[in-house]
């Protein structure tokens, strides 16, 4: 019994021979009468009884409608309302911004008083280069512009982050995401 | 080969637009695969239902993970590894035994009267699909992968975690089987149809 069918054969068939092994195998089913027949055999079966009209199966219409609804929808969410799912599911975290932009100002306001009590206190040499006239203001300013960039980039790793989940679960779908598609298409519709 | 070639470029446009916000990319991805996918769920399950519910959680799997979609692979391969998946957790989760139908052989009642008898494909798609499910699970898998999925035998290995010689024996062994099961169903010759 020829076993080369089973090793090459069935890969011939499929296409996934390199040129150099197809014509081996070829010459190969040229002196063998039995590779030659299976190969035969397979090639007509393919051809008349495992096509894809006669394998493949319709599910109930309505599931057709629901998965067509769900995957439109699903598009649209994830590429015009990216920005709400965002808004929506992070919504937490612009107030957490400004409580951070609050007790940053609140703490660089804390070391100007300090440094106006001490200016007040130990005189005037300090004055012209007083840290309540410049550095703090200037402390100041600058800070909450960059509490606002740090805002920014948080939000866009965020942004990042809510993708995540859909690269990690490869494969992996449970119904729970079902819902979370459902909750994240219906909510920007309205 | 040419075909093929020219189908995984007709999927990557189709993809195009599904991802550009198009929802008719989807839904033409949809019409060209859901059939085959459904097929297979079918006979990895032999339930309707069950396979209904595993169709839907295939496509929004494929939904959520359509990131991770290697362009340079068929789409179709793609989202038969994510219906195989679905097929593993059913047979690990439901611990359905597997399901050979009991040896009370339709064969008789299927039989053709006659030679004459012209196959419509309804008919040959039934006598098909019931010699498929008599198939030991993991040749019906590897079978329904090759001839319904179009799987490279190699990427089948992958997903069943077996090596290459291995689906290509479950796949020998599933060609002489459903011959059998053909056979017991009036399908003797593939010529005659
Ligand atoms: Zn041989």
């Amino acid at each position: 019994m020829c076993n080369k069918f089973e090793e090459s054969g069935l890969l011939y068939v499929s296409g996934e021979l390199s040129p150099v092994e197809a014509r081996e195998y070829e010459s190969h089913v040229a002196v063998c009468e039995e590779c030659r027949r299976e190969t035969e055999a397979y090639q007509r079966e393919r051809a008349e009884l495992y096509t894809v009209d006669i394998l493949s199966e319709r599910p109930n219409p309505v599931v057709d409608a629901e998965i067509l609804r769900l995957g439109s929808a699903a598009r649209k969410a994830s590429t015009a309302f990216m920005p709400m799912l965002f808004l929506k599911k992070y919504a937490a975290l612009p107030i957490f911004i400004m409580l951070v932009m609050v007790a940053v100002g609140g703490y660089f306001r804390y070391h100007a008083m300090v440094a106006d009590k001490l200016v007040a206190k130990y005189g005037g040499e300090a004055t012209s280069s007083s840290p309540s006239d410049s550095a703090a203001p200037a402390a100041a300013y600058p800070l909450p512009v960059n509490d606002e960039e740090l805002a920014l980039s948080d939000s866009n790793k965020s942004a990042s982050d809510t993708n995540a989940p859909f690269s990690k679960t490869r494969g992996n779908m449970n119904l729970e995401g079902v819902v979370t598609v459902k909750e994240s298409v219906n909510e920007p519709g309205k | 080969m040419e075909q093929q070639t020219q189908q995984v470029t007709d999927d990557g446009q189709l993809f195009d637009k599904w991802l550009g916000g198009d929802p008719k990319g989807f839904s033409e991805l949809y019409g060209r695969y859901s059939g085959r996918v459904f097929g297979f769920l079918l006979r990895m399950t032999g339930d309707r239902e069950v396979a209904e519910d595993m169709l839907q959680e295939t496509f929004l799997a494929a939904i959520r993970n359509v990131g991770q979609f290697d362009r340079s692979r068929s789409f179709l391969s793609w989202l038969f590894g994510i219906a195989h998946k679905r097929t593993i957790d059913y047979y690990r989760h439901a611990k359905v035994e597997a399901d050979h139908v009991d040896d009370t052989d339709g064969s008789v009642g299927s039989k053709l009267e006659t030679p004459e008898d012209s196959l419509s494909n309804k008919r040959l798609r039934k006598l098909v699909g019931e010699a498929v499910q008599r198939l030991e699970p993991s040749q019906r898998e590897v079978f329904m992968l090759r001839e319904l999925g179009g799987v490279p035998f190699k990427e089948i290995a992958e997903m069943m975690g077996c090596p290459i010689n291995t689906a290509l024996g479950r796949m020998r062994l599933a060609l002489i089987n459903m011959r059998k099961e053909l056979k017991k169903r009036g399908i003797d010759n593939v010529q005659q149809i």
